[in-house]
């Protein structure tokens, strides 16, 4: 019963009784012998004009977005608000997208999109754009009360379009050129940024550096001994 | 294919030879397509000893990798070296934000913002300033006097100078105390110089 209820928290009443309403099926329509206007087994619109196109590209970041909890319990830390958000087929090198997405790793959404408008590279224009897109919808309709009060949790680009030329070289020989395309994935998260996002580079207490130096003298052998 | 074509070219080099050089020397030309057969097999042998299977790359497969890369190759390529080129973008520290719109800049720069707002005013001024005076030589001094402006300042001012009126109110950035002269060798505590309260700077 909580479970339902606490739906109706995060859905509208409408898409809860989609929810709730049975599979729809083809068998049933065929069976049931009353075509009903919408859904009946042969085509109503026009097929040569509008030909049915697969969607193209990614699609399954988002849905991150729709993702249901379960409830929480009385004593558990609250569970911060997050945003996906993605761009498909940005006209950029997934190799160099790289180095922009892997700068504003950990920061904080104000001080990644003050960065970026610095960064000397195409695709930072788009990584910019992104984050604001993200921080909109953040605000809007995820749950988030202060659009700063964000910082980038996931930033990653993938291989997308691949689109190849051809080009002339010396001695008629040939070669391939290839025009890349990406897709730049984001993941906004409520709250202040870690101290460190990564662990390599945070600074190690001297509690592990104590433990290591001990693991390494432990570690010593008298070479030739049994 | 370059093989291809060389043969192609030697072979139409061949023919042309044959129809029109041979009539003119008047004496068929030997038969120098005609491979040699009669040769003996120990200097074929002796030809074939220094054969090194690498010759077949000399000067035609040239363009292709012959090592495969290191992981330490590939990782300076990716990644560079901190100290050395690196190739991370690294976050800037010489931002600043400009404490009159709030905007960010870099520092050692001006505030592109701010500087938009006074390259339009100079657009402005420079369009009125055209369409006034001309575009004769300027001899001349040009007083800029905005809306509202004209009784502050008396006949004396105007003296020798070209006047050019403005329609609009004076832009709150624009300070009146750009106006003064103010050379090294002028005096600070001189008569020519008024002191100008901060409500009059614009």
């Amino acid at each position: 019963m909580e479970i339902l209820l606490r739906q109706f928290q995060t859905k509208s009443f409408l898409s809860i009784c989609k929810c709730l309403e049975p599979a729809y099926s083809h068998a049933t329509s065929w069976t049931s012998g009353n075509a009903m206007l919408g859904k009946t087994l042969f085509h109503t619109s026009n097929t040569v004009a509008m030909p049915y196109n697969p969607p193209k590209g990614p699609r399954k970041w988002p849905i991150y977005n729709k993702k249901i909890f379960a409830p929480q319990l009385p004593g558990e830390e609250r569970r911060p608000a997050y945003v996906c958000h993605m761009r498909t087929n940005i006209k950029y090198s997934p190799f160099k997208m790289w180095y922009v997405a892997s700068m504003i790793r950990g920061m904080s959404v104000d001080e990644a999109i003050k960065q970026l408008s610095f960064v000397n590279k195409q695709g930072a224009v788009h990584v910019k754009e992104v984050l604001l897109e993200a921080q909109k919808l953040a605000v809007e309709k995820h749950n988030v009360e202060f659009k700063s009060n964000l910082w980038v949790a996931e930033s990653f680009a993938t291989k997308g379009l691949v689109m190849k030329g051809i080009r002339r070289h010396a001695k008629g020989r040939v070669g391939l050129v290839h025009y890349f395309h990406c897709h730049y994935f984001v993941r906004l998260e409520e709250g202040s940024p870690p101290a460190h996002f990564f662990f390599e580079t945070a600074p190690k207490t001297t509690k592990t550096l104590l433990s290591e130096w001990v693991d390494e003298m432990r570690q010593r052998r008298i070479p030739g001994s049994l | 294919m370059a093989g291809h074509l060389l043969k192609c070219l030697t072979d139409a080099l061949g023919k042309f030879e044959y129809v029109y050089l041979t009539p003119l020397l008047r004496r068929p030309p030997t038969p120098q397509w005609i491979p040699l057969v009669v040769q003996a097999p120990e200097q074929l042998l002796e030809k074939d000893a220094s054969f090194d299977i690498k010759s077949i790359f000399d000067g035609f497969l040239w363009g292709v990798p012959t090592c495969r890369r290191s992981a330490e190759k590939r990782m300076m390529r990716k990644y560079g070296a901190p100290n050395w080129h690196n190739k991370l973008i690294l976050p800037r520290k010489d931002i600043k934000t400009c404490g009159t719109c709030g905007h960010n800049h870099e520092a050692g720069r001006l505030c592109p913002n701010c500087y938009s707002k006074v390259k339009a005013e100079t657009s402005v001024l420079q369009e009125k300033m055209v369409q006034e005076l001309g575009l004769d030589p300027i001899d001349k001094e040009i007083a800029i006097v905005y809306q509202g402006e004209k009784t502050q300042f008396d006949d004396e001012f105007f003296k020798g100078k070209r006047v050019v009126q403005m329609e609009k109110p004076r832009p709150k950035w624009f300070s009146k105390n750009l106006l003064q002269r103010c050379g090294p060798n002028s005096d600070v505590n001189s008569s020519e110089h008024t002191i100008i309260k901060p409500h009059d700077l614009g």
